[in-house]
């Protein structure tokens, strides 16, 4: 099957480009109205306390401020993306030191804020709950007492029957993983401002929000409208990698009570400490893995016990576990497979949706145990993945039978191998003379015999991981997605979708699809401003689901439109009904006649003749099913399939770590955004490489000790090494031209690659993220005071 | 109060500006807040991300020097008689080479940190006129992305240098700039503008907080810094310049860490200190710390205290008209407490001229290579003669309460053989002086482990041939 493309697949600048590079672009904090207050969060020190009494007098001076507090919610106090936990200000207790229990609203922020020390609170200290492994004992204390226990959410999976599994199997391998808690670190920080309507038309929301629909639902339940008086408008987006969601929705909330009480613009703009502190993060995982296996290197059985630490709120736990139980045993065909995942309270910061969604974890560990085993068998890694990868046909954990795609694992996995010569490097890192870096506790000085001298101390190691990954929500709810497509009399065309840009360019992707079928050049299309006033709803930005889903709504508007332009034609040109009509270069072609007309005259024409030139186009997702006791069902309706490989060097004298190179190969289907695809994976493997070896918020106490940029250490353009992006371009039935997904599968596995490069490179294994440092030359965390840690030493 | 309130006049883009508010107040709030211009955006306020880059040009010899600083850290009073330009200044009828390659090559993605590095680009064309990819990516080190992973940054900066090297020759360097488009023609008036500005006219009010180049205070405190009266150092009065007086380098106190990475006398004497002092923060932090700031900051890992100890550097303080001369080394006494009374200001910085055989070495481990805190650093600064140590220093930062001068060690490298031997025992009185602690850069053991690694690659990189590492190996087993 080859199409030629005239639009897709090319490289085309981002409509957003221009208001971007000269500053124009209009980000949330940008906004000011006339008239406009502040409001600034009011905290108690605590990570978990009973609120007895919040003496507001020193303020009774202050007339031109307001107090704005629970009592001011006339709708739902509290909120939550899957559960209602989360109050939009705490009255009764606080869970977590992010919590807010009012807010004061004024003229000048400054001001505002030098306020907050003369506010009074009085509370009673609760026990604090951080360690998630004692969350689900006895004599815990309850972060919401209402439930019962602080089990969020446990997704149970049975394939098979692991013990006979287990008994059949010439090995047995057990290893304990733990990766840590980080922070979305996009570079604008959060900011909303709501704008009160009067009360016939109610309330306008402008911020930096990621999903507008959701914000809008939140905030119509907490100000007990309908949905309709509600209008959320998205400013350009700072980044946010699925982390301004829930915070967005609060925060728009809290502006929304602020703006009705005082009947003005209000906006909350958050410092980059209150945006550490209080927004979620992606959840630290404990990961006991149980793997049975052949001397042949077939796997027998996979038993996975793993606990998320969900924080102080649900927020969207149950759905980003749900991803890991599907996921956990990673892309390989394994008879018997026995998963529990299990999500819980503490009083730790909350988490929730990041970028990855509950799948760069058991990637860590499903990879590094892989590894493992290949190591044991005297096998290279890819021959271990070669055994047991997924192809056509096979039968995933959940029982789905990967059908109707390319599985495109063994691809994406030779490809990678190809272009970098992997099983020659890792050989020949493999067998270098390692200098035993084994510890003595009670000694803390490495013996001389251990010193290398400098060119000796870098080692170079080469380390893989492949994953598969469900596209879109899969079985966690409604997945459907619309498009506004309008060709007006001159023939330039208005676009729109319900799925809001996130910055990573997915308006430019629909102008892509459209101009496509329509046979036009990308930049006749004015993409339009998202405002859920106008915009049909298309449910979220998440779960890399733009281009397959948004993408697909928006090829079927343009190809109504297409079509009733195709009619049109037949019509006024006499052309038989068998002759194909084609656009293309602002043209129409007939098969038999040749070139008919120009796309512009075209529409000209068709407002003469009185068609409709707008549509409204619709997609929604194949059957997927689910069942809650067993985790069998057809999880996702198509899947991904991807291979990355790290080059690293690793200082063995001081244990820092360079990442010289990632190749990163990705079946996302049909490429349409080459640009758009390619930007997804240089930011998201520099993501990962992040996670793999530099970022983690510590939290002491439920304290975030990292709260800004100087602690907090992202990558710099100085810190990773050469990307390379390489794209299989599998056969997909769904998406538009087989467009499938991209943007996660990108990040998800770039740390889990890099450690098996850093155990390529010193000789041994590693079962804590991140990899740098002590943790490299000690086993040990930076952060020492009590951090659990998985199998080691 | 004065009648006349509006005592700082600047060059805001093509404007002439005159303002009255509080000189410390942040040039940021400024911008965005009194201004309303957005195009500079605020991501940290504490100078790690560069969303709020901005010029500021200087007239030095008739000509404006540039320099990209993070206006989340500058007080209002250092703009007074300077050039301000942010990203809307560069808006022309079309887009400058810059904005286009970065919007042509991906290089924005959400968008949010994009002007910023709009304006560190720009600020590096018009600082160079030899251009190199790797050290236009280098002075991008301050400006952090989150989506892009930087490639299509650097197809941009690798584009735009080819345009600027393929565009018709011209007289100079600014004038190839204008007709390039890289910035508007009116940068060709600005040293004409800025030399008709006189000084700040009213006098301050004198507070006891005095502020350098503010990268340390403004993140600790701007908003009780912004809205009062205080005395800043600036070159008017504190030297900031860095000269040769009789065997002495004199380096004022008010000079930042990137006028010592450029200076002429420093590359004579210390050539390889460029290359360590890259390493101390990002272009736009380096543009405006000062070296007497971070001296009075006194932090237990500061990279240039930790160099500056070793190289055996002396201070003047003054107060008034008297001044008094301290060593570096008696200067810091316990944690965050130095020598300086009440009002002193370092107003040197004296280093003796290196002798004949001085070798210079510093090591730094930190999580990140740039931009970051060390675990440990050390430094070392030795004189010899054929195979023998004259004079040695040697320091080491993060492994007590204050950047510390290794007496001990160095006392005992004094008059001996450079030798594997010296090498293994300087190491091990080393790590006797030091009481690191567990924190967030390391546990103490771990440190004391670098510090040792350390010590030992100063020897093996200054003197590859003199120290045997098998020897050294093979003598600990012996022993």
């Amino acid at each position: 099957m080859s199409e030629e493309f005239s639009v897709v697949g090319k490289k085309i600048i981002r409509e957003d480009g221009v208001e971007k590079v000269t500053g124009r672009a209009k980000f949330a904090d940008d906004y000011k109205f006339p008239g406009m207050l502040h409001a600034v969060m009011v905290r108690i020190n605590e990570a978990h306390a009973k609120i007895n009494e919040i003496d507001f007098s020193a303020l009774e001076n202050e007339p031109a401020v307001s107090i704005v507090s629970a009592s001011d919610v006339h709708g739902s106090k509290k909120v939550g993306m899957i559960k209602n936990d989360q109050p939009v200000f705490c009255s009764e207790k606080v869970v977590t030191p992010g919590d807010v229990v009012a807010m004061l609203v004024g003229e000048s922020e400054s001001k505002l804020r030098s306020l907050l020390p003369e506010i009074k609170i009085d509370y009673t200290p609760l026990p604090v709950l951080t360690d998630p492994e004692k969350s689900l004992n006895k004599n815990s204390v309850l972060i919401h007492p209402e439930t019962g226990s602080n089990l969020i959410v446990h997704h149970p999976l049975r394939k098979g029957d692991v013990e006979k599994g287990f008994e059949e199997s010439d090995e047995i391998l057990e290893q304990t993983y733990k990766t840590q808690l980080i922070e979305h670190a996009y570079i604008e920080p959060e900011a909303v401002v709501a704008i009160p309507l009067g009360f016939s038309e109610g309330i306008k929301i402008i911020g930096s929000i990621q999903n507008p629909f959701t914000a809008r639902k939140f905030v119509a339940n907490v100000l007990n409208y309908p949905l309709a008086k509600v209008r959320v408008q998205q400013a350009h987006l700072g980044g946010s990698f699925g982390g301004k969601d829930d915070t967005m929705c609060i925060l728009s909330a809290r502006a929304a009570v602020a703006a009705i009480k005082t009947n003005r613009p209000v906006k909350i703009k958050y410092t980059r400490e209150e945006s550490v502190l209080e927004s979620y993060k992606r959840h630290p995982y404990i990961l006991k893995y149980k793997v049975g296996y052949n001397l042949n290197g077939k796997i027998k059985a996979m038993k996975i016990d793993i606990l998320a630490d969900g924080g102080a709120y649900a927020s969207m736990s149950p759905f980003v576990t749900w991803r890991s139980v599907v996921q956990a045993s990673g892309p390989y065909e394994i008879e018997n497979v026995q998963t529990d995942v299990r999500a819980v309270y503490t009083n730790n910061p909350y988490t929730g949706a990041m970028r990855g969604f509950g799948s760069p974890q058991p990637i860590f560990a499903q990879e590094s145990l892989m590894d493992e085993i290949a190591s044991r068998l005297g096998i290279s890694p890819d021959e271990i993945r070669r055994i047991n990868g997924f192809k056509n046909g096979s039968v995933t954990a959940t029982g789905q039978i990967l059908k109707d795609h390319d599985v495109n694992l063994k691809k994406v996995l030779d490809v990678a191998c190809g272009n970098t010569d992997f099983i020659t490097k890792w050989k020949s890192n493999r067998d270098q003379k390692i200098f035993s870096l084994k510890y003595d506790p009670s000694n803390p000085i490495l013996k001389d015999n251990q010193f290398i001298d400098p060119p000796e101390n870098i080692r170079k190691g080469i380390g893989l991981a492949v994953s598969f990954r469900g596209c879109s929500l899969g079985a966690e709810g409604i997945d459907a997605a619309s498009a506004y497509l309008s060709v007006q009399n001159d023939g330039s065309i208005y676009l729109d979708c319900g799925l809001a840009e996130n910055g990573q360019g997915l308006r430019t992707t629909y102008s892509i699809i459209a101009a496509e079928v329509l046979g036009v050049s990308a930049e006749k299309i004015i993409y339009l401003e998202l405002d859920t006033g106008i915009t049909p709803e298309s449910g979220p930005t998440v779960a890399s689901r733009a281009t397959l889903m948004g993408g697909s709504a928006v090829k079927n508007a343009a190809e109504i439109l297409r079509d009733r332009l195709i009619n049109l034609i037949k019509e006024e040109f006499k052309l038989g009904g068998e002759d194909v009509i084609s656009f293309r270069d602002d043209l129409v072609f007939s098969r038999k006649k040749g070139l008919i007309t120009k796309f512009t005259d075209l529409c000209k024409l068709a407002a003469s003749r009185g068609i409709n030139l707008s549509a409204i186009g619709w997609y929604k997702s194949p059957k997927v099913d689910w069942n809650e006791e067993n985790g069998q069902g057809d999880a996702y309706f198509t899947y991904v399939y991807g291979c990355q490989i790290a080059e690293v060097s690793v200082n063995v004298s001081t244990g820092e770590v360079y990442i010289d190179k990632v190749t990163a190969v990705h079946d996302p289907g049909k490429v349409i955004n080459k640009l758009g695809a390619e930007g997804q994976v240089y930011g998201g493997v520099t993501q990962g490489a992040g996670y793999g070896i530099f970022e983690e918020v510590t939290a002491d106490n439920g304290f975030i000790r990292e709260l800004n940029f100087d602690t907090y250490t992202i990558p710099t353009s100085m810190d990773i090494g050469e990307i390379k992006p390489v794209f299989v371009e599998g056969k997909e039935n769904y998406g538009p031209w087989g467009a499938k997904s991209l943007g996660e599968p990108t990040l998800e596995l770039t740390a889990a690659a890099i450690a098996n490069a850093v155990s390529n490179a010193v000789g041994r294994r590693f079962y804590s993220l991140p990899l740098n440092l002590e943790e490299i030359i000690l086993n040990k965390k930076l952060r020492p005071a009590g951090t659990k840690r998985g199998s080691s030493l | 109060m004065s009648t006349d309130k509006k005592m700082i006049k600047f060059l805001f883009n093509s404007e002439w500006l005159e303002t009255s508010v509080s000189p410390a107040s942040v040039l940021l709030d400024f911008i965005r807040n009194e201004k309303r211009l957005t195009g500079t955006k605020e991501g940290c306020r504490e100078g790690d991300c560069g969303a709020c880059a901005v010029l500021i040009g200087e007239l030095r010899s008739g000509k404006v020097k540039y320099k990209v600083v993070n206006s989340c850290l500058v007080p209002m009073r250092d703009l007074h008689g300077k050039h301000l330009v942010t990203v809307e200044s560069l808006n022309q009828d079309e887009l400058t080479p810059i904005q286009l390659t970065v919007a042509e090559e991906g290089g924005t993605q959400c968008g949010f940190c994009t002007p910023g590095f709009v304006i560190s680009m720009t600020g590096y064309f018009l600082n160079n006129k030899k251009l190199d990819l790797q050290e236009a990516m280098d002075s991008l080190g301050g400006n952090i992305c989150r989506c892009t992973g930087y490639a299509g940054i650097e197809r941009a900066v690798k584009k735009s240098i080819e345009i600027y090297e393929q565009s018709g020759e011209s007289k100079d360097h600014l004038t190839k700039l204008i007709d390039a488009k890289f910035v508007p023609s009116f940068f060709k008036s600005v040293p004409k503008l800025l030399a008709g500005i006189d000084a700040p006219k009213a006098k301050q009010k004198v507070s006891e907080i005095f502020i350098g180049g503010g990268t340390d205070l403004y993140v600790q405190k701007w908003e009780e810094l912004s809205g009062a009266d205080y005395k800043i150092l600036s070159g008017s009065n504190i030297p900031d310049d860095i000269n040769l007086s009789g065997n002495k380098i004199r380096i004022g106190g008010g000079a930042t860490i990137q006028q010592l990475i450029d200076s002429a006398v420093i590359k004579k004497y210390f050539p390889l200190i460029q290359n360590d002092l890259q390493l101390f923060g990002s272009l736009p932090i380096r543009n405006r710390a000062t070296v007497a700031g971070n001296i009075v900051n006194a932090s237990p890992i500061g990279d240039l205290t930790n160099i500056l100890l070793v190289l055996d550097a002396g201070l003047i303080l003054k107060y008034g008209k008297t001044n008094r001369q301290i060593s570096l080394r008696k200067f810091f006494l316990d944690y965050k407490l130095t020598d300086r009374k009440k009002n002193e200001l370092i107003e040197w910085i004296l280093l003796p001229v290196p002798q004949k055989e001085f070798y210079f070495n510093f090591e730094k481990i930190s999580k990140r290579k740039y931009l970051d805190i060390a675990s440990v650093n050390s430094s070392i600064a030795l004189i010899t003669k054929k195979n023998k140590i004259i004079k040695a220093g040697i320091s080491a930062g993060g492994v007590s309460p204050v950047p510390l001068f290794l007496k001990k060690t160095s006392a005992f490298l004094k008059d001996r053989l450079i030798a594997t031997e010296t090498v293994r025992e300087a190491a091990k009185i080393a790590l006797s002086e030091i009481s690191p602690i567990s924190d967030a850069r390391g546990s103490d053991r771990y440190k004391r482990l670098l510090l040792r690694q350390l010590i030992y690659a100063h020897f093996l990189i200054l003197f590859p041939s003199q120290i045997d590492e098998t020897a050294l190996i093979r003598g600990a087993r012996e022993l």
